[in-house]
């Protein structure tokens, strides 16, 4: 059974309903994955807290689920077979294996707060983040995983941003963007993907 | 014969303002590896414009004298020069639909689907945000240009696949025509643009 510590990632972009008794069409890669109303609701809920307040683990799904405990091991057990959660010990562990797409807008900044970026969907706005941080968000899904993006990122900000200790550091970088995966990933500002198989560096 | 179509292309980043209470330096736009600043104004103001709006019915800007027309319906002057530049640095595309530069634009560029999957309404499909009302509900065509397309390397291939049985069936994708489907997925991006519901990026090394 997923261990109640572990940390948590939930993969996949949801695509629609499935069925009209709550089932949800979440898409792996180029799979179609179909989740019943109780897996939509604990694979949503894997996505993280919306305030960003640490990574998501086993124990926090079962508190959160309204459901028995065996029940949500269970279903958790169910998703990570199917590839639509990923467990392991820390998020530095899985940032090999998964790839992250950001599907909102960027809205930039603005006069008003200009050391912050807004991402949003339609009016609302979901997340802001530190220029670097919302570039690095923007071309993640270019790089075949998220530790490859860290990495190229960093290069690319040791030229354009030498000065951002944080930006130019691939572990800083790294972690930032892991912080900052709760966030996003619940307010459906990115989703995450496995990690791509294709060889080689950006796309 | 058909009006090219008029393409936004690339990732929009937003305003960056320099400083508190200073304007708009620039925009920003990502095409590939590149960045593009669109001037604030009539450039940054047509660019978005481009994409469509759909709460003016009847003027979804999909070619470049529909633009003009949503331009000067909101007051947006000055745009023949502004075009121009747009066109020159890849951040909007003439397409002629169902000449070979069609294909041409299509193996050269990508989709990105932006949004999520909601619940389907009397229109169609609804996208938006979790928890929102849709921003819009897609046409079957539409749908599947925006469920599928992402996961191909370029619009050609998109089609390609989309003809060989991936779209489902009775839409108006499912047809044995390559060219055909083409023209259809061409023809469904301003309907998912207006509500920014994807882009289009370059193909790595296009350009």
């Amino acid at each position: 059974m997923t261990a109640p510590g572990g940390v948590l990632l939930a993969l996949g972009w949801q695509a629609g309903p499935a069925d009209a008794d709550g089932g949800v069409v979440v898409w792996l890669a180029d799979r179609p994955c179909t989740l019943t109303a109780a897996e939509h609701q604990v694979w949503s809920l894997s996505l993280g807290r919306p305030d960003g307040t640490g990574p998501t683990t086993a124990g926090d799904v079962v508190a959160t689920a309204g459901l028995p405990a065996g029940e949500v091991g269970r279903l958790l057990d169910g998703l990570a077979a199917r590839g639509l959660v990923l467990t392991g010990p820390d998020l530095v562990s899985l940032a090999p294996r998964v790839r992250l797409v950001c599907i909102a807008d960027g809205w930039g900044n603005t006069a008003e707060q200009p050391a912050a970026f807004t991402y949003g969907i339609g009016s609302r706005p979901l997340v802001r983040l530190p220029r670097f941080l919302y570039e690095a968000v923007a071309t993640a899904h270019r790089w075949p995983d998220l530790q490859q993006a860290a990495t190229g990122s960093a290069e690319v900000f040791a030229v354009t941003a030498p000065h951002l200790a944080e930006a130019t550091d691939p572990a800083v970088l790294l972690s930032r963007l892991l912080d900052a995966l709760p966030a996003l990933c619940s307010t459906h500002t990115a989703h995450l993907a496995p990690a791509a198989v294709r060889p080689g560096g950006p796309a | 014969m058909r009006e090219p179509l008029l393409v936004p292309v690339g990732q929009y980043l937003g305003p960056v303002h320099a400083g508190p209470g200073r304007p708009p330096r620039h925009h920003l736009v990502r095409i590939g590896w590149d960045t593009v600043a669109l001037a604030d104004g009539v450039e940054a103001d047509l660019w978005s414009l481009a994409h469509g709006r759909p709460d003016i019915v009847g003027l979804l800007p999909a070619t470049r004298s529909t633009l003009d027309a949503v331009a000067a319906e909101v007051g947006v002057l000055g745009t023949e020069d502004a075009v121009t530049r747009m066109l020159a640095a890849g951040v909007l595309a003439e397409v002629p639909v169902g000449s070979p530069r069609a294909e041409q634009f299509a193996a050269g560029h990508r989709w990105h689907s932006l949004l999520t999957g909601l619940a389907e309404g009397p229109g169609g499909m609804g996208v938006g945000l979790l928890g929102a009302p849709p921003l819009r509900e897609l046409t079957p065509p539409a749908f599947e240009v925006w469920t599928w397309a992402q996961l191909f390397p370029d619009l050609l291939t998109a089609a390609a696949a989309l003809v060989r049985g991936v779209a489902t069936p009775g839409s108006d994708l499912a047809t044995t025509d390559p060219d055909a489907a083409l023209t259809t997925l061409l023809d469904s991006l301003p309907e998912l643009t207006c509500v920014r519901a994807g882009w289009i990026d370059i193909v790595p090394g296009a350009r």
